[in-house]
């Protein structure tokens, strides 16, 4: 269930939708050697808080190049 | 019983077969349940596992974070009074957690830690279906009362029946799939608590208590301004305003 508190407050965080919200926590906890559930608890008791990342442009942005 | 007590124990009821009649929200129902056992029964919290179509316990509701973390422990380390509930179908009663530490080594000390000294586990049946469990939790030693315990049973019972009330309606749906769907709205109302406590810089029962005021104010399904609260149809600053949420209850009541 945290995951998806987590999830909920970084759409708030980084105002995008559940779907990118939760690549976003996926992607930090692959990134930093932890599981999902680690995450989820660092952003929901406010450890963490996901930063906006402007040179990201989504899953999908390779594919027109 | 007390008169005001009496007052609170039909008002649980009459709640639940409103819902029943009316329409539901099953997550605002259960959510309901648990504020109703903690309230009504002598007990500091309560919550509610229940199993999905593969026999998966899932925290459906709670009356506090602090419950819902507790739910989920049993449910991850797979040791607990819940779970025996659920899994055995029968009540499980221990008026003091310490002298069960044998029993579910994982779960007495983090029960101990959150301040939690009785447990009572009621099942969640429907013929011989065992749905899940709900859990009575104790701040202090001793074993719930009789009168207790059977009002909790009898919630849990009303509760059991609207879980499948859907299901007389359209008959397609089965118990699993009306479950399944209670715990994917369930997802998405964990979402909008989140997304609420980060605008609103709420904690999460906050966050839900808010939630929750703005559905009831505005007489819509819990699960409804969660979905809209999420896709952004509907500002979080609207939810989040409770002046707001005053006048249109006042209005209400003034037209009335």
């Amino acid at each position: 269930m945290e995951v998806y508190q987590a999830t909920g407050m970084v759409m708030g965080q980084l105002d995008v939708g559940p779907a990118e919200a939760l690549v976003r926590l996926r992607a930090h906890a692959f990134a930093n050697d932890l599981t999902a559930s680690e995450v989820a608890w660092s952003i929901v008791e406010r450890r963490l808080s996901l930063e906006r990342d402007d040179d990201w442009r989504g899953p999908d942005a390779g594919r027109s190049q | 019983m007390t008169v005001e007590r009496e007052r609170s124990v039909t008002q649980a009821f009459v709640s639940l077969s409103n819902s029943l009649v009316n329409g539901f929200d099953l997550v605002e129902l259960l959510s309901g349940l648990t504020a109703d056992s903690a309230q009504l029964l002598d007990v500091a919290s309560a919550g509610l596992l229940l199993a999905d179509k593969r026999g998966v316990l899932h925290v459906m509701a709670a009356s506090s974070e602090g419950t819902r973390n507790l739910e989920l422990f049993q449910v991850q380390r797979d040791d607990g009074p819940c779970l025996d509930c659920y899994r055995s179908g029968s009540a499980v009663s221990v008026a003091d957690l310490s002298s069960e530490a044998g029993r579910w080594p994982q779960f007495v000390p983090a029960a101990k830690a959150a301040g939690i000294s009785s447990v009572h586990a009621i099942p969640m049946r429907l013929l011989d279906d065992v749905l899940g469990a709900l859990g009575l939790f104790g701040s202090g030693v001793g074993a719930l009362n009789e009168d207790d315990l059977s009002l909790g049973q009898a919630l849990a019972h009303v509760a059991s029946v609207a879980l499948v009330a859907g299901q007389a309606l359209a008959d397609k749906n089965t118990v699993v799939e009306q479950l399944q769907n209670a715990l994917n709205s369930r997802v998405i109302v964990e979402q909008a608590k989140g997304f609420l406590a980060h605008r609103g810089a709420l904690d999460m029962d906050q966050a839900f208590a808010r939630l929750r005021q703005y559905a009831r104010n505005h007489n819509q399904r819990l699960t409804a301004v969660a979905q809209a609260v999420a896709s952004r149809e509907l500002p979080a600053e609207r939810v989040l305003d409770t002046r707001v949420s005053e006048r249109v209850r006042a209005q209400r009541s003034s037209s009335r």
